[in-house]
């Protein structure tokens, strides 16, 4: 790295807006003979020019725009925030749902087994079994029950603890 | 929590004013000082007017909601200026919305008079790397001293030196480069 001792003087000349025109002489004189003085001068004074200009045609929107804009999000991010407990309510009361059904069926699936089997393996009348009697009468009415409750559920659940 | 109390919540949320870490007045004042040249900043590092009208908001959103204490207003630039800095490396990894091409950033300082010599600044800029238009934006534009390019950058305050040393001989390169010349390195 390649420094001159003068690099901070020239610097505040052109920090000052006095550089090249209304600097010492003796400095301009210095960076015509000083390579790199003379790129220091280059770009640091190329892109002050640039930053001067950039800032004058920088046209941010209003501070009034700015905290309005912010504020705004605030909300929306505290409404969100706000909506977490619904959406965690909802997911025990699915989990809950989803459960209870897995408890019922474990419960009627072994009830409704040997009528089943019955009814697959072998073409007799199964009346003339006393204990699947009564799976035979209810059996088909519980199964439909069920069904219409692991469809329904959701959909009531989600009416009831919807917004609108 | 009952339901009742979470829609009590939602509809204050809603409505009410956020807590934010400044009040309107401070906040007011300090976007009027530092707006401006923030955005010039976000122009020329990113390369893109849009980007940078985006990453402004975001920038002072971040401000307003971060958790620091600033002993002076020194201190909360530095720390606008890079959040400003991260977004705009961020959204460099995100997609390739950043300028880094040999095409001239004509967005910003185009309105208005526009000197032969700032087309090829800029034609010079956009052919660095971010930080390397960070480094010179803010030391020479700027003029931010090397202990406040290092706290923006998140570099050493001993290395921005070289850094800068390196940057300004790569862009006197670019500049004295014609542009034809440019388009072939």
């Amino acid at each position: 790295m390649i420094t001159c001792a003068r690099e901070t003087e020239l610097w505040e000349a052109i920090a000052r807006g006095r550089w090249p025109e209304t600097a010492p002489a003796e400095l301009r004189a210095h960076v015509e003979s000083c390579g790199t003085c003379r790129e220091f001068a280059e770009v640091a004074g190329a892109v002050h020019a640039d930053g001067i200009d950039a800032r004058c045609a920088a046209t941010p929107p209003t501070s009034a725009i700015a905290w309005w804009r912010a504020q705004m999000r605030a909300r929306h991010e505290a409404a969100h925030a706000a909506d977490r407990p619904i959406t965690i309510a909802h997911a025990l009361a699915v989990a809950a749902g989803s459960g209870l059904m897995v408890a019922l069926m474990s419960i009627v699936v072994p009830w409704l087994r040997p009528f089943v089997i019955r009814l697959v393996q072998s073409g007799e009348n199964i009346t003339s079994l006393p204990t699947l009697g009564l799976a035979q009468q209810w059996g088909p009415i519980l199964a439909a029950a069920l069904l219409m409750m692991a469809v329904l559920g959701p959909v009531a659940l989600y009416l009831a603890l919807a917004d609108d | 929590m009952t339901f009742s109390d979470v829609q009590r919540l939602q509809a204050e949320a809603g409505t009410a004013d956020v807590p934010l870490a400044m009040d309107e007045d401070a906040f007011r004042a300090f976007y009027d000082r530092t707006a401006s040249p923030l955005l010039a900043y976000l122009c020329r590092i990113s390369g893109n007017r849009q980007l940078a009208d985006d990453l402004l908001q975001e920038s002072y959103y971040r401000l307003l909601k971060a958790r620091e204490v600033f002993e002076t207003e020194a201190h909360r630039r530095h720390y606008l200026y890079r959040i400003a800095t991260n977004l705009v490396h961020d959204s460099r990894r995100g997609s390739e919305r950043v300028l880094h091409t040999a095409e001239p950033i004509t967005d910003i300082a185009t309105a208005g008079e526009d000197r032969e010599g700032h087309t090829d600044v800029r034609r010079a800029m956009a052919r660095l790397k971010p930080r390397e238009r960070a480094l010179l934006w803010l030391a020479y534009a700027q003029g931010a001293s090397h202990g406040e390019i290092a706290t923006v950058l998140g570099v050493k305050t001993g290395s921005v030196k070289l850094l800068l040393f390196r940057a300004r001989r790569k862009m006197a390169g670019l500049l004295r480069a014609r542009p034809n010349e440019e388009g072939r390195s």
